[in-house]
């Protein structure tokens, strides 16, 4: 059992997200944008962030930025739709350069969400 | 009289051609000489027929013609030259020694634009033909004005459609991301409700739950396919497009195509080198190859051929961009009913298809399209209804990849 913070602007895909976890018996914090999820990352120093890429108010890839430089333990999992609403770019490859120990292409499946948490727990963290 | 000196400046300088027609060669020859002298072009016929003859090779602006002549007349020529293509632009002028009233009215309504009276005045023959000049120079001014209007126009309409494609591009992007998440949900929701109650109602609920997930999962494909098109699928490993990778290819479009139907592979082998990505270049051969194999009923002969082809001269079809530089050309052939213009100004369209409702997504080609301009390509298509159709995908000759490749590094993906 872990504490993992879930941060994504979707409330269907980050309900979604919270029941999965909570089934594997984690706790679970929910953020619905990137400067949400800094706050409460900050507050609960959770032990695996998993968040969407493409958000208002702070990206992903800026929350994840700016708490890799505070927390360079930080173990992540990203998760995107891919692309932005213009829909040409394609934002979890950047997620994996950033620090991203899992990326993850919507829809996903249980199982592919259970193995890249499973993985990133077991993971040394990245310093 | 105005001599020719006085034309006004801004009419076009060209010498007009003149087609003189007499059956009298000492005439003919005299009439040629003066128009000569004024700077016009000219040639001359003995009959009518031969004035005929003469008009595909020499194009005159103005015919001048005898009225009374051996075998057809005058007047017969003018009908005749009316009747031809483009003939009533001609300015016909006849010679004729009948000026009374009746005789001139029936050669204006033989379609004569003027008469000149025999014998004839070197200085009215210049003069009158000097008239028709000034018409002709004005005709010809209207039709370049009317030519270069309809090339404004075309090229207007295909910026409209490069845009077109651009917007559908943006639409079909954004759709998609809004999709994944929808169908994250639905397929998160689906699966966690199997997991955690299994086999209630006597397991129809699990046959319910596998029913949403497999229409979810038929809707994530389709939002794929909506994703390459909008930006060309990114981040697949890239090869050298050589004839081995097409062979490989081919052997696995092979099961796809009927018995029926013949794929013909010609890939030379000293091309530059162009980095493709092969399960991209599987997914364009493949629907282009599907489309044939529909195309030709089933039946028939697929061309693939792999060459560069320099200074391609000539717009994209898809996304209009006009191209003029050396490319590596992958062209798919095929021997079927072909495409009409109006359906081919749609096929790259995401959901347009001509196949019965139901028969295709309408995606394989704007998928085609995706990817290959993702590549930084472009694709051209040659079709003529009953003949077949020809699809040549474009691979841009970049020197940089070249360089990137000769060091031992041909992974580009992330």
């Amino acid at each position: 059992m872990a504490k993992i913070l879930v941060v994504d602007d979707e409330a269907q895909v980050r309900g979604m997200l919270v029941k999965m976890l909570a089934v594997e018996h984690h706790e679970v914090i929910e953020a619905e944008n990137g400067a949400q999820g800094c706050k409460k990352y900050r507050e609960h120093q959770p032990d695996l962030l998993i968040t969407d890429l493409v958000m208002p108010e702070k990206n992903g890839i800026d929350m994840i930025l700016e708490l890799k430089k505070e927390f360079p333990s930080i173990r992540i999992v990203a998760i995107s739709g891919g692309g932005g609403i213009t829909g040409s770019f394609d934002y979890l490859p950047v997620a994996k350069l950033v620090g991203a120990l899992h990326i993850l292409q919507k829809p996903f499946s249980l199982q592919a969400l259970k193995s890249a948490v499973a993985e990133a727990l077991e993971m040394p963290g990245v310093h | 009289m105005r001599p020719m000196a006085e034309l006004p400046e801004q009419l076009p300088k060209k010498n007009l051609r003149i087609l003189v027609v007499d059956d009298d060669p000492f005439i003919l020859q005299e009439i040629a000489l003066h128009l000569m002298a004024a700077d016009y072009r000219v040639e001359s016929a003995e009959s009518a027929a031969q004035a005929l003859e003469k008009m595909d090779s020499f194009h005159p602006e103005i015919v001048l013609t005898d009225w009374i002549m051996e075998g057809m007349d005058g007047l017969e020529l003018c009908q005749a030259l009316r009747q031809r293509k483009n003939g009533r632009l001609l300015y016909l002028i006849v010679l004729t020694a009948h000026d009374a009233e009746e005789s001139l009215l029936k050669a204006f309504a033989a379609g004569a634009d003027d008469y000149i009276p025999k014998p004839v005045s070197p200085r009215v023959l210049l003069a009158r033909v000097q008239a028709g000049a000034r018409l002709v120079r004005l005709q010809l001014e209207v039709e370049q004005a009317r030519r270069e209007q309809a090339e404004r126009e075309r090229m207007a309409q295909q910026i409209q459609r490069a845009h077109k494609m651009q917007a559908i591009g943006t639409l079909t992007g954004g759709i998609a991301h809004n999709f994944n998440n929808y169908l994250a949900a639905i397929l998160g929701y689906a699966e966690l409700a199997k997991e955690m109650f299994p086999g209630v109602g006597e397991g129809q609920l699990d046959d319910f739950l596998d029913n949403i997930h497999q229409a979810g999962s038929e809707a994530r494909d389709l939002v794929v396919s909506l994703r390459s098109f909008s930006n060309g699928g990114s981040g697949s490993r890239k090869a050298p497009l050589q004839g081995v990778m097409l062979d490989e290819i081919v052997r696995m479009l092979q099961p796809v195509m009927s018995a029926s139907i013949l794929l013909k592979t010609d890939f030379d082998k000293d091309i530059p080198l162009v980095l493709v990505s092969q399960d991209q270049l599987y997914q364009m051969l493949m629907s282009l190859c599907i489309n044939a194999r529909e195309a030709m009923e089933g039946a028939g002969e697929i061309r693939l051929r792999l060459r560069q082809v320099r200074d391609v001269r000539a717009s994209c079809a898809s996304c209009h961009e006009w191209l003029s530089d050396d490319y590596v050309e992958l062209s798919i052939c095929d021997s079927g009913r072909g495409i009409d213009d109006d359906t081919l100004q749609r096929v790259f369209d995401p959901f347009f298809s001509s196949k019965d409702a139901g028969q295709g997504t309408g995606l394989g080609l704007s998928v085609v399209h995706g990817l290959v301009h993702g590549c930084g390509g472009h694709v051209r298509v040659d079709s003529e209804v009953g003949k077949g159709s020809c699809f040549r995908l474009l691979f841009p000759v970049d020197p940089q990849a070249a360089q990137a490749a000769e060091a031992g590094s041909t992974g580009t993906g992330s």
